[in-house]
C-alpha cells in the first residue's frame, strides 16, 4: 500500500515536472540592450522581477530572445550569448506560450539594433498578437532610466483561458518589490472593454445591493436613477464617446418569481465628454427604467413559493450600456506622459523615459471599443398575497372532498343495510297512507309493520296477509303492487327501486311502531 | 358545599390561564412597538416568511384557541360556574389567545396599532366578563401587572 502511495506521488510530481512551468520571463539580448546589460540593470531587473515571481509560483522559465528565443537557466548563461541584430517581440511570445507557459513577462527596450530606428514592422505584429484573442490580459511598465540611455518596458501576458489569480497575483507581488526600487507604474492596456468603467449612484431608490422602498407585483414600476460612470483606468481617459443601452429580455433571471411586463431603459445625454483615470465622469446621468407592470409567474412552483417560502424577493436587474470609444479618445493621462512618455528616441535618450509611450492606446485598442458597462439593480417586490388564498381554498376543497367521500361512503352503507326499495302506501280507495323501508328491512305503513324486504322479496309481517298477487311471498320488480290485509284493513303498497342515495322514508316511517 | 368547592378549585386555573395569556399579548405588543418606533430588529418569525405560513400559524392558533377554550368552558361548568358566565369567560380567553397567534403570525411595523386596538376591547371585556369569574380585584391586579411588566420589557429592550 505504502509502495502504491509513494508510486502516485512521484507520478504526480513527475506529471508536473513535465507540465512545465506556467510563468516566464523572456529577456531581450538584442544589440540594443548593450548598456543595460553593462551597467547591470537587467540584471537588477530581472531579479527584482524573478524574486516576486517565484514569491508566487516557484518555478519561473527564463528564456534570452532577440532574432530567436531560447530557454536558458539564468541570468549568467543569457550574459554569456552573442547580442542579437534584432527583437523579434512577436515571436519570442510564440516560443514561450508553445512551451506551455500561460504568463509571460518580457523586459526589452522595444528597439531594433539598427541605430534611431525602431522595429516598425515587428512591433506592428506582436501589437496585433496582443490586440488578438490569443492574449487576455496585458499589462505594461514603463521604466524610467537615468539621463543618458531610454527607459525599458516590462511587458505582463497572460494568454488566451492562462491562470488569471496567478497573473493577478505575480502583478501585485512585482508591483509592491518594484515600488521604491525602479521607477515605474502599472499601465493596465488590456482588457479595455470590460470591467473598465463602473457606474457611481448618485441618486436612486435602487442600487446593486438593496432596494430602498418595496414594490407590489401588479403595479407599474417607474424609477429614475441619477448615475455617474466611473473609470477603473489608472492612467487613461476616454472623451467624447457615444452611450448606447444594451437591449435585454424583460427579465429578472432565471430565479426569480416575478417578470417585468417590459425592460424599457433609456440613458440620457448618450455622450461621455471624459472620464478621466480613476475619476468620475462629472455629468450626471439620468437612466429612465420603465418596466411596466411587474407579474408573478404563473406555473406552479413559482404560486407555491410565493405562497409558503417567502413574501417577497431582491429581483436583480442588470442595466447595461456600451460605451464606443474610438480609438484616438483612449488617451494617457498627461502626468503619465509627463513621467515615461519620450516623443523621440534622442529625448528618450536624455531624460531616460520610453520612447512613444503615447501610441500604446492606439496601438492596443480597435478601432472603436465597446467599453461594457453593466451594474445590477435590486428592486425588492413583494408577491401577492392570491397564491396563498388559492392553496388555501384548495386545501378546504380536497378537505371538503375528502368529508363528502367519507360521508358517502357512510350513507351507502347505511342504504346498503336497508336494501334498495321504497314503498308507497295506499288504501283501496287511493287515499295515501304514506309508508317506508327501514334500515333493517321492516315495511312501515303509518305504525305498522306490514311485513319486511329480504333482498327482492316481499314478506308479510305476523298477523298480515298478501292477498294480491296470492302468494305467500312477492318476487318485488319496480313499480309491483301488493295489497296487504293488515289490522282488519287493506293497504296497497307499490314498491319502487331507490334511484337515489337521497331517498329517504316518510315521516311515517319515524313513527314508532304501535304496539300491537 | 361540594358545589363551593369546585368553584374554589377552577378559578386559580382560570386566573393562571389570563395572566399567561395577557402577559404574551403585552410581550407581542412591546415587540412590535420596538419594531415601529425603536427600529427593533428582532423578529419572532423571518420578515419574508410567506403569507402561507404566516396563516397556518394563524389557523393553527385559532384551532388551538377554540380547543383551549372549549376545555375551559368544560372546566367552569364543571365547577359549578354558571353557563352563560363560563361561556363569556371561554370566549375572553379564548380571544386572548387568538389574539397571541395572531400578533405572532403578523407581526410588523404597522401591527402594533391592530394589537392595541384589539388589546383594549379584550381589557374591557376582561373588565365586564371574565371578572365575573375571576373577580374584579384579580382581573384588575393581573391587568396592571401586565401592563407593568410590558412597561419594564419595553424600556429594557430598546
Amino acid at each position: 500500500m505504502d509502495l502504491l502511495k509513494r508510486g502516485l506521488i512521484l507520478l504526480v510530481f513527475a506529471l508536473a515536472a513535465w507540465a512545465g512551468p506556467k510563468s516566464a520571463v523572456l529577456i531581450d539580448r538584442s544589440g540594443s540592450m548593450k548598456p543595460y546589460y553593462r551597467d547591470h540593470v537587467v540584471r537588477q531587473l530581472s531579479d527584482t522581477l524573478l524574486e516576486a515571481l517565484r514569491a508566487q509560483t516557484g518555478d519561473v522559465a527564463v528564456y534570452a530572445f532577440s532574432e530567436r528565443a531560447q530557454r536558458v537557466k539564468g541570468l549568467e548563461e543569457i550574459e554569456q550569448l552573442p547580442f542579437g541584430d534584432s527583437t523579434l517581440l512577436d515571436k519570442a511570445l510564440d516560443r514561450a506560450v508553445q512551451d506551455g507557459v500561460e504568463v509571460v513577462w518580457m523586459i526589452t527596450d522595444n528597439i531594433q539594433d539598427a541605430p534611431g530606428s525602431t522595429d516598425v514592422g515587428d512591433t506592428e505584429q506582436f501589437y496585433k498578437k496582443l490586440r488578438s484573442d490569443e492574449v487576455e490580459k496585458v499589462t505594461i511598465f514603463p521604466l524610467r532610466q537615468p539621463a543618458g540611455r531610454p527607459g525599458l518596458v516590462i511587458y505582463a501576458l497572460l494568454k488566451k483561458d492562462g491562470d488569471n489569480d496567478l497573473y493577478e497575483r505575480e502583478l501585485a507581488g512585482f508591483h509592491s518589490r518594484a515600488q521604491g526600487i525602479l521607477r515605474t507604474d502599472a499601465l493596465r492596456m488590456k482588457p479595455l472593454d470590460r470591467d473598465t468603467v463602473g457606474i457611481s449612484w448618485v441618486r436612486a431608490n435602487v442600487n446593486p445591493r438593496t432596494s430602498l422602498i418595496t414594490y407590489d407585483t401588479g403595479k407599474p414600476v417607474r424609477e429614475i436613477i441619477e448615475v455617474k460612470f466611473k473609470s477603473k483606468f489608472d492612467h487613461i481617459e476616454i472623451t467624447d464617446s457615444a452611450i448606447d443601452v444594451v437591449k435585454r429580455e424583460a427579465s429578472f433571471g432565471k430565479d426569480s418569481l416575478v417578470y417585468p411586463e417590459k425592460q424599457n431603459i433609456d440613458i440620457s445625454p448618450r455622450t461621455v465628454e471624459r472620464l478621466g483615470p480613476g475619476d468620475e465622469t462629472e455629468q450626471v446621468y439620468k437612466i429612465d427604467v420603465d418596466l411596466g407592470k411587474l407579474k408573478l409567474r404563473n406555473d406552479l412552483p413559482s404560486l407555491w413559493k410565493a405562497a409558503w417560502v417567502k413574501s417577497s424577493e431582491d429581483a436583480t436587474l442588470q442595466l447595461s450600456f456600451v460605451i464606443h470609444v474610438p480609438q484616438k479618445n483612449f488617451r494617457l493621462r498627461p502626468k503619465f506622459l509627463l513621467e515615461f512618455h519620450a516623443a523621440t528616441l534622442q529625448e528618450a535618450k536624455d531624460t531616460g523615459k520610453v520612447y512613444a509611450v503615447d501610441r500604446l492606446p492606439g496601438l492596443m485598442s480597435e478601432a472603436v471599443t465597446d467599453v461594457q458597462v453593466t451594474s445590477p439593480v435590486v428592486f425588492r417586490v413583494r408577491y401577492p398575497s392570491y397564491p396563498t388564498f388559492l392553496w388555501l381554498a384548495m386545501f378546504a376543497l380536497v378537505a371538503l372532498v375528502i368529508l363528502g367521500i367519507f360521508v358517502g361512503v357512510k350513507r351507502t352503507a347505511a342504504m346498503a343495510m336497508r336494501g334498495s326499495w321504497d314503498v308507497e302506501a295506499k288504501t283501496q280507495a287511493g287515499v295515501t297512507l304514506g309508508g317506508g323501508v327501514e334500515k333493517n328491512g321492516n315495511v312501515m305503513v303509518q305504525r305498522d309493520i306490514v311485513g319486511r324486504v329480504e333482498q327482492d322479496d316481499f314478506v308479510p309481517a305476523a298477523g298480515a296477509r298478501i292477498v294480491q298477487p296470492p302468494v305467500a311471498n312477492v318476487r318485488l320488480t319496480d313499480g309491483q303492487e301488493v295489497t296487504v290485509e293488515v289490522s282488519r284493513r287493506l293497504v296497497v303498497l307499490k314498491f319502487k327501486t331507490k334511484r337515489s342515495a337521497a331517498a329517504t322514508t316518510t315521516p311515517a316511517a319515524t313513527i314508532p311502531p304501535r304496539r300491537r | 358545599m361540594p358545589a363551593q368547592q369546585g368553584v374554589k378549585d377552577v378559578k386559580p386555573l382560570v386566573v393562571a390561564v389570563f395572566t399567561v395569556f395577557c402577559l404574551a399579548n403585552i410581550f407581542l405588543l412591546v415587540i412590535s412597538l420596538l419594531i415601529a418606533f425603536k427600529n427593533s430588529k428582532f423578529q419572532p418569525i423571518p420578515e419574508d416568511v410567506g403569507l402561507g405560513i404566516r396563516m397556518l400559524i394563524f389557523l393553527v392558533g385559532a384551532g388551538l384557541s377554540w380547543a383551549l377554550g372549549r376545555w375551559l368552558y368544560m372546566r367552569m361548568v364543571e365547577g359549578q360556574i354558571k353557563v352563560p358566565e363560563s361561556a363569556t369567560a371561554a370566549l375572553v380567553l379564548l380571544f386572548y389567545l387568538l389574539l397571541t397567534f395572531a400578533g405572532l403570525a403578523f407581526l410588523g411595523g404597522f401591527s402594533w396599532i391592530w394589537q392595541t386596538v384589539f388589546l383594549i376591547l379584550l381589557v374591557l371585556m376582561t373588565l365586564l366578563g371574565l371578572s365575573r369569574v375571576i373577580g374584579m380585584r384579580s382581573a384588575i391586579f393581573v391587568l396592571v401587572l401586565c401592563l407593568l411588566a410590558g412597561v419594564v420589557l419595553f424600556f429594557m429592550l430598546s
